[in-house]
C-alpha cells in the first residue's frame, strides 16, 4: 500500500469516527431550556431557580438518565426585561432546539412567550406564574403553580374563622407586576365575600424607593388588617414602612412575596406575613425529606423557597413526559419530539410532587396541594 | 385620622420631602452658578453619599459619622469629576457639552455602585438616636423626618451666610461673576472651583443620608429621579437662585406627596413635573429668577 493511500485511509477513518462520536453526542443530550431572569430585580427568585433545575437534571441523571439519554438544561438570563426574554426565548426555540421549557418567572412575560411557543409547538412550564387564565386556549402553555384565585380564598376563609375581630381591610399593590394587579384586584373582590370592608386600594410602580406616602394612605381609615401584593424586595419594603408607621396587625401577602429575601430585608417587619403557597419546606413526605437533603447538599441552601421547589418539579414532569413520549433527541425529529411530549404533559395525572401528587387540569394548570405558611421568628412556618 | 389631620400630615411629609430634594437642588445651583454647566451627576453623588453612609451604619456608627462619611465621599466624589470630567475640557467648550460630559459620570457612577453594592435595594437603617414619633398639634411625625427638616434647613442657612457674609463667598461669587477679573483681584479660580463643587456634592452626599432614612431603603438607580427633581427645582426656582431652588424643591416635594394622597402613586411624578411646566409658561425667569428677554 503506498504512503498517500494509507494516508487517505486513516484520514477517513478518522473522519467517519468523528461523525460517529458527534452524532452519538447530539442523540445523548435531551435539552430542556430555562428561561430564568440571572439578573435584574427578579434574580432573587431566578437564580435559585436555576440551581434548582441544574440539580433535578442531576437527580435524573443519577437515576440513568431518560431512557438512556442524558438531561440537559440550558440557561437564558431574561435580565428582568420583556426584550432580553423574548431574544432568549427565540434563542432556545431556534438555535439551541431544546425540547420544551421552563420558565419565565412573571405573568406578564408568560403572556408574551405563550403565543411564539405556541407557534414552535414545544412546551413551556412556568414554576412561578400565578395570574388566573394564564394557560387557557394555548395547548403549550403550564403551570406548576395553582391560580391565585383558588388560594386567595382559602386565606380569606381561614383568617375570617382564626380573627373573627377582623372587619377592615386596606390593600396595597404593586400596579406595574401583572401577577401583583390580580392578587391586589382579588383582595378587593373577595374580601367582602368574608364581610370585609375594603377601606382602601392604593398601588404603586415596583421599583420606587418612597413608601411612606402610599403606607400613610392605607393607614389613614386604621384598618384592621393590610394585604401586600408585591414581589418579594418590594413587599419587604412596604412591611418595613408599615411598620414605622405604626402598624403592628397582620399582613396578607401573595405568592410572589414568598421568598427568603422578604424575609432578609423586611427583618422583624416581616412578622405576621400570611400567605398561601403551593410548597413548604417543612412539609413531612418522604419525596420532600429527600429531595430537601440532596439541594442541601447540593447548593448549601438549608432553607428552600417554593419557587425552587416548582421548578424541581417542573423539571421532573418534563423528564417523565420525555420518556413516556421516547424521545431521542436527534434534531430531525424536534417539531415531532417537542408536540409528543407536550400530549404527554397534558396528561399528567399522579405525578408524585414533593408534598403531594399533582395533575395538570385541562386548562393545563396544576392541581397540587396549598399550605398557608406565615413569617414567625424570621421565618416562614407552617400553620 | 379626619380629612384636616391627613391633609396636615401629608403637608408635612411633602415639606421634609422637599427639604431633603432642596440640599440637591441648591448644590446644582451653586455649580451653575459658578461654571455656568448643570451637573447631571448630581443625582448619583447622593447615591455614593447614600451608600457611604450606609456602610457605617450598618456597622453600628452613630448618625453623625454616617453623614460624616455621606457628606466626605459625595465631596471628594465632586471634585474628582470637576477634576476629570470638567477641567480637561476647553474653555470655549459649549455649557452643553460639559453638561454631557456629567451625564457620562453618572452612568459610571450607577454603575460602579450596582456592582459594589449590587443593583437591588438596600435597608436603611433609621440610628437609634432618631427611632420614636412625636406629635405636633393634630399630626404625628417621626423623629427622623423632623431631624432632616432641621438639618436640610441648617445647611440651607449656613451656605447662605457662607455665600453672603464671609470672605470665601466673596471669592465664589467674584469668581461665578467673571473668573478674569477675579484673577486679577487675586483670586485662584483653580481652587474656588473644585471647592464650590466640593460644598455643592457634600450637600448632595449628605441629602442621600437623609434620603435614605426618609425612603427608607436605598438603591443604585435613585439617583435618576432625584436628580430630575432637583433639577426641575433649579429651573423653577430660577437658575442660579439658591433660596428660589429651596422653595421650589418644597413645592416639588408637596405636589408629589399630595398627588399619591389624593389621586395615585403613579401619577405621582407626572402630577409634580406638569406643576413645574404650567408654571414655567407663566413665568419662564422661574418664581425668583429674572424675567428672560429675547435676544434679537
Amino acid at each position: 500500500m503506498g504512503t498517500m493511500t494509507f494516508l487517505r485511509r486513516c484520514a477517513a477513518t478518522l473522519a467517519l469516527l468523528i461523525l460517529t462520536l458527534a452524532g452519538k453526542a447530539q442523540a445523548a443530550d435531551l435539552k430542556i431550556g430555562l428561561l430564568l431572569s440571572q439578573t435584574g430585580p427578579l434574580s432573587s427568585y431566578g437564580v435559585p431557580m436555576r440551581s434548582a433545575a441544574e440539580y433535578a437534571a442531576k437527580v435524573v441523571n443519577d437515576s440513568g438518565g431518560i431512557n438512556g439519554q442524558k438531561l440537559v438544561v440550558l440557561t437564558e438570563d431574561d435580565t428582568s426585561n420583556p426584550a432580553t426574554f423574548l431574544n432568549g426565548l427565540n434563542r432556545l426555540i431556534d438555535k439551541e432546539k431544546v425540547l420544551a421549557l421552563v420558565g419565565p418567572i412573571t405573568s406578564g412575560f408568560f403572556q408574551a412567550g405563550a403565543p411564539i411557543v405556541q407557534e414552535a409547538g414545544l412546551s413551556m412550564i412556568s414554576p412561578t406564574a400565578t395570574a388566573p387564565n394564564l394557560t387557557s386556549g394555548n395547548p403549550a402553555a403550564f403551570r406548576n403553580n395553582p391560580s391565585e384565585d383558588v388560594n386567595i380564598p382559602s386565606l380569606l376563609k381561614l383568617m375570617k374563622s382564626t380573627h373573627p375581630e377582623i372587619r377592615s381591610i386596606a390593600v396595597i399593590y404593586d400596579n406595574k407586576e401583572a401577577a401583583d394587579k390580580v392578587i391586589g384586584g382579588l383582595y378587593e373582590k373577595l374580601a367582602p365575600q368574608v364581610g370585609w370592608q375594603v377601606q382602601s386600594v392604593t398601588t404603586f410602580l415596583s421599583g420606587q424607593l418612597n413608601y411612606s406616602d402610599i403606607v400613610a394612605k392605607s393607614l389613614r381609615g386604621k384598618p384592621d388588617v393590610v394585604a401586600v401584593a408585591a414581589h418579594a424586595e418590594d413587599a419587604a419594603n412596604v412591611a418595613r414602612e408599615l411598620r414605622r408607621q405604626g402598624y403592628k396587625n397582620i399582613i396578607l401577602g401573595g405568592t410572589p412575596t414568598v421568598s427568603q429575601d422578604y424575609i432578609k430585608i423586611g427583618g422583624e417587619a416581616a412578622n405576621d406575613t400570611y400567605v398561601v403557597v403551593p410548597y413548604y419546606h417543612g412539609a413531612k413526605t418522604e419525596q420532600n425529606a429527600r429531595f430537601v437533603a440532596g439541594y442541601t447538599k447540593f447548593t448549601g441552601r438549608t432553607v428552600v423557597d417554593p419557587w425552587e421547589a416548582s421548578t424541581f418539579e417542573s423539571i421532573g414532569m418534563i423528564a417523565q413526559a420525555m420518556r413516556e413520549a421516547h424521545v431521542t433527541g436527534d434534531p430531525a425529529k424536534v417539531v415531532a419530539e417537542r408536540n409528543a411530549i407536550q400530549g404527554q404533559l397534558a396528561a399528567t395525572h399522579g405525578y408524585p410532587g414533593l408534598i403531594g401528587n399533582i395533575n395538570f387540569d385541562k386548562e393545563r394548570v396544576a392541581e397540587k396541594p396549598a399550605v398557608i405558611i406565615r413569617v414567625q421568628d424570621g421565618t416562614w412556618q407552617a400553620l | 385620622m379626619d380629612s384636616l389631620e391627613f391633609f396636615l400630615q401629608q403637608l408635612g411629609n411633602g415639606i421634609i420631602l422637599g427639604s431633603a430634594y432642596a440640599l440637591v437642588a441648591i448644590g446644582l445651583t451653586l455649580v451653575f452658578g459658578v461654571l455656568g454647566v448643570i451637573n447631571l451627576a448630581q443625582g448619583e453623588i447622593l447615591v455614593a453619599g447614600a451608600f457611604a453612609g450606609l456602610v457605617c451604619l450598618e456597622r453600628g456608627a452613630g448618625l453623625g459619622v454616617a453623614l460624616l462619611a455621606g457628606g466626605s465621599a459625595a465631596a471628594l466624589l465632586g471634585v474628582l469629576v470637576e477634576r476629570l470630567a470638567l477641567r480637561p475640557l476647553p474653555a470655549s467648550a459649549d455649557p452643553h457639552i460639559r453638561m454631557v460630559s456629567t451625564i457620562g459620570v453618572a452612568v459610571i457612577i450607577q454603575q460602579v455602585v450596582s456592582q459594589v453594592f449590587s443593583a437591588r435595594q438596600h435597608p436603611y437603617p433609621t440610628p437609634p438616636l432618631l427611632e420614636g414619633r412625636v406629635m405636633i398639634g393634630p399630626v404625628q411625625f417621626d423623629f427622623v423626618n423632623l431631624f432632616i427638616f432641621a438639618l436640610a434647613a441648617l445647611l440651607m442657612l449656613a451656605l447662605t451666610y457662607l455665600i453672603q457674609r464671609t470672605k470665601l463667598g466673596v471669592a465664589i461669587r467674584a469668581v461665578a461673576e467673571s473668573p478674569r477679573t477675579a484673577a486679577m483681584m487675586g483670586i485662584n479660580s483653580d481652587l474656588i472651583v473644585p471647592l464650590v463643587f466640593a460644598v455643592s456634592s457634600a450637600l448632595a452626599g449628605v441629602a442621600g443620608v437623609l434620603v435614605g432614612m426618609y425612603f427608607n431603603n436605598v438603591g443604585p438607580f435613585m439617583g435618576i429621579p432625584i436628580g430630575l427633581k432637583a433639577l426641575a427645582a433649579v429651573i423653577f426656582g430660577g437658575l442660579g437662585s439658591i433660596g428660589g431652588a429651596a422653595v421650589a424643591s418644597v413645592l416639588i416635594g408637596v405636589a408629589e406627596v399630595m398627588t399619591v394622597a389624593y389621586v395615585a402613586s403613579s401619577w405621582r411624578d407626572a402630577v409634580a413635573f406638569a406643576i413645574i411646566i404650567a408654571a414655567l409658561l407663566l413665568r419662564p425667569g422661574g418664581l425668583f429668577g429674572s424675567k428672560l428677554a429675547e435676544k434679537v
